[in-house]
């Protein structure tokens, strides 16, 4: 096998069927900045899920997600999404998933629709469909009438869907974004949260980090709570619930009490 | 409908990336309607002039004669810096401040690709920067009968992958030890001082000025011990006269100098650039001692007002280098005896004003935080006179300068009269700023005048008339 890091803590072996039926799979990531961000984390998501990475400021989970759509090399472990090593093929990982992250990847002097057009032709989007693709998500987003006008001057929430419509342009597998409801108004929340419960019911997986723990337990299928760059807890919202012994617990409870034993919560 | 730039050349192909790089360097200006007028008249004007001296140099042979050659290397020489410095501005906008490299990586292109792509645009990007200012200029001349001129194509290409590896090392370089914006600072110091530097020597070369003798002396000197017109050092001139061999070599050597930097770039660059976490444009404020909480009002405006100043070095430059223009003057008083200390006494008093007046618009108009100010519970007069105090606090040192020399000069009655203007000019260019001002951003100091044209005037008008009445005191004492 020549998907193993040196020094991987997984034993090189061969491909394990479950890889193949999930939507991303991690095994012993481990990454340190000086010092170690992300120790040792395994984490596997199903297909056609929506997973909610949740943990406090400084956790790991950007970096973790970094990793996963190949901006971060890892120090040690292995990364599939779709049964692809993302280490040993990055091109076929990256084409099947997009990355949203809460400063959007934008560009100031470019309208949105040259922005998707730069997007879609990056993805090879063949151009056809790239043009009625882009067409139909700036009328849902409601970019039309300002299709032609540079980004410069838009508002926060308005880049964030330009940057939206860039990460759908190619009808990802895979759709992975971080704090994707920074600095939008209720109904531009209510729209993205929307379109991800959208994604999902076509198929798509989706995973998401957030500090909005509300969002979390309304949309999430499953939960993961990360800190110290370690999973603390996964689960469905019932299964963490049963595991913390409460019924009565919120997310918000469990969530304070497992990553207040670790150090930096934030409350 | 028709998705823009779909087609050719193919999405995702290197040729495709580059061009995208290109058309984001040249919209980083602003677009109005009146700016590409003036730019269709430059054009037109350098044309016209092309045409002129193409004219008249119509029928003297252009043959590598050594003074031609020396100023030939020159003239590279300066081309080459000035596209060094905007590789260094482009490499340093594309790959570490507006960087959209998180995006490009992140799609499935192969990220050599993405990064040969990075490079050949900065190179693309200076080179066709000098196409459009040279070539109107020299087409008419290779046209009407001096054709090996074109070579000046080919020459320009070999200089802009040169300037283009240059320009990333050093922006590479420079993010590594001070960081991306202290790089930007950086250019930015060192693309006005090659400005200001230039304008200098221009003032110096002309006839009858004290520096023309000296200019000349160094080609000459040059040219004597056969820098740039013999062996290796006169390939790039000759080849810029269309000299087959040395142009041949000249493109080898820059081709090899742009593919190694292009490897180690991809190399070194990626790895780094993967390796390490989130790059964000925070800084840690200096380390040490903790901001001092003062009691005093006043005290706590100064401070404020003087390490933003302080942190942004970029702004303090060009606020000096507004006085170069100066400088020809202050030669030219030590060069008549007769004049000096009146002269010096003018040349005093008119930087105060300016200084005084760039820095007071940065204490008092370009507020960053103007609400702040305003929801505290301090009355806006007095926060904006402590302002202007600020600003007089400090231009104080540098403003000193010019009473203390001709004071040292052994003329101190001179000086204080010259201290005297110098205050004058430099409260009264603050004052006008205070009462005449208006709110802008720190960002716009650049342009700004177009905000306050009536503000600088009077300023203007202000620092001469102080001058010129300090200056004839002087002169009578």
């Amino acid at each position: 096998m020549t998907d193993v890091l040196p020094g991987a803590s997984m034993p090189a072996s061969a491909p394990d069927p479950r890889s193949a039926s999930l939507a991303l799979e991690l095994i012993g990531l481990a990454k340190s900045f000086g010092k170690p961000v992300i120790r040792d984390l395994d984490l596997a998501v199903r297909p056609g899920e929506l997973y909610a990475l949740l943990g406090p400021n400084g956790a790991g989970k950007t970096t973790t997600l970094r990793m996963v759509v190949g901006l971060t090399h890892p120090d040690h472990g292995r990364i599939r999404i779709f049964g692809i090593d993302a280490l040993a093929r990055p091109a076929e990982a990256k084409a099947i998933t997009a990355w949203l992250p809460d400063e959007p990847m934008l560009y100031d002097k470019l309208t949105p629709l040259e922005y998707l057009a730069f997007v879609a032709g990056l993805w090879r989007v063949p151009p056809d469909e790239g043009v009625a693709e882009a067409e139909r998500l700036l009328r849902w987003l409601g970019l039309w009438d300002d299709r032609a006008t540079r980004c410069e001057g838009f508002s926060r929430g308005m880049k964030q869907k330009v940057a939206l419509a860039g990460a759908l342009i190619h009808k990802p597998r895979l759709l992975v974004l971080d704090e994707p409801l920074t600095g939008l108004d209720a109904a531009m929340a209510r729209s993205v949260k929307d379109m991800l419960q959208e994604q999902v019911r076509a198929g798509a997986t989706v995973i998401v980090t957030t500090h909005i723990l509300e969002v979390a337990e309304r949309l999430a299928d499953r939960i993961g709570i990360i800190d110290g760059g370690r999973l603390l807890a996964e689960g469905t919202l019932a299964e963490l619930r049963q595991r913390a012994g409460s019924n009565e617990l919120t997310l918000e409870d469990m969530f304070l009490d497992l990553t207040s034993h670790t150090g930096d919560a934030t409350s | 409908m028709r998705l823009p730039e779909a087609g050719r050349p193919a999405p995702g192909s290197l040729l495709w990336l580059v061009l995208h790089e290109v058309r984001l360097t040249f919209r980083s200006g602003r677009r109005t309607g009146f700016a590409k007028w003036i730019r269709i008249i430059l054009l037109l004007a350098f044309l016209a002039i092309g045409v002129m001296v193409a004219l008249a140099l119509r029928g003297i042979p252009l043959v590598p004669k050594p003074s031609w050659l020396v100023i030939g290397n020159a003239t590279l020489l300066v081309l080459l810096t000035f596209m060094t410095t905007q590789s260094l501005m482009t490499a340093l906008r594309t790959l570490f401040e507006k960087s959209d490299l998180d995006l490009l990586l992140s799609s499935p292109l192969p990220e050599g690709r993405v990064l040969a792509a990075k490079l050949l645009g900065i190179a693309a990007s200076a080179a066709a920067t000098y196409f459009l200012l040279v070539l109107p200029l020299a087409t008419p001349v290779a046209v009407l009968g001096h054709p090996r001129l074109l070579a000046l194509v080919p020459v320009l290409a070999a200089l802009a992958m040169v300037g283009a590896s240059l320009g990333l090392a050093l922006a590479i370089l420079l993010v590594r030890f001070i960081g991306a914006r202290g790089a930007r600072a950086v250019g930015q110091i060192v693309a006005a001082a090659l400005g200001g530097g230039i304008y200098l020597v221009s003032q110096l070369a002309g006839n009858n000025r004290p520096g023309h003798g000296r200019i000349i002396g160094i080609a000459n000197w040059l040219r004597d011990r056969g820098w740039g017109t013999t062996g290796w050092s006169a390939v790039p001139a000759r080849g810029l006269f269309g000299e087959p061999l040395p142009l041949l070599v000249l493109l080898a050597a820059s081709a090899g100098l742009f593919a190694l930097t292009a490897w180690l770039f991809r190399t070194r660059f990626l790895a780094g650039y993967q390796q390490a976490g989130e790059r964000s444009g925070r800084r840690a404020a200096a380390t040490g001692r903790g901001p001092a909480f003062r009691g005093s009002l006043l005290g706590n405006v100064v401070a404020k007002e003087a390490r933003l100043l302080v942190r942004e070095p970029e702004i303090l430059f060009m606020v000096l280098l507004r006085l170069i223009y100066l400088f020809p003057l202050v030669l030219l008083s030590f060069h008549r005896q007769m004049i000096a200390v009146p002269a010096l006494a003018a040349v005093g008093v008119i930087a105060a004003g300016q200084l005084c007046g760039s820095v007071s618009w940065l204490t008092i108009s370009a507020e960053d935080a103007p609400d702040l100010l305003a929801v505290a519970p301090v009355e806006p007069g007095q926060l904006k006179r402590m302002k202007l105090v600020a600003a007089l606090v400090l231009v104080a040192p540098v403003a000193a300068i010019m009473p203390l020399v001709i004071a040292a000069r052994g003329a101190p009655l001179a000086g204080l009269l010259a201290f005297a203007g110098t205050l004058t000019a430099g409260a009264g260019a603050g004052w006008i700023e205070l009462m005449l001002g208006k709110p802008a951003k720190r960002s716009g100091f650049v342009r700004r005048r177009q905000g306050s044209l009536l503000t600088s005037l009077l300023g203007v008008f202000l620092s001469l008339l102080v001058a010129a009445v300090t200056a004839a005191a002087i002169f009578f004492l």
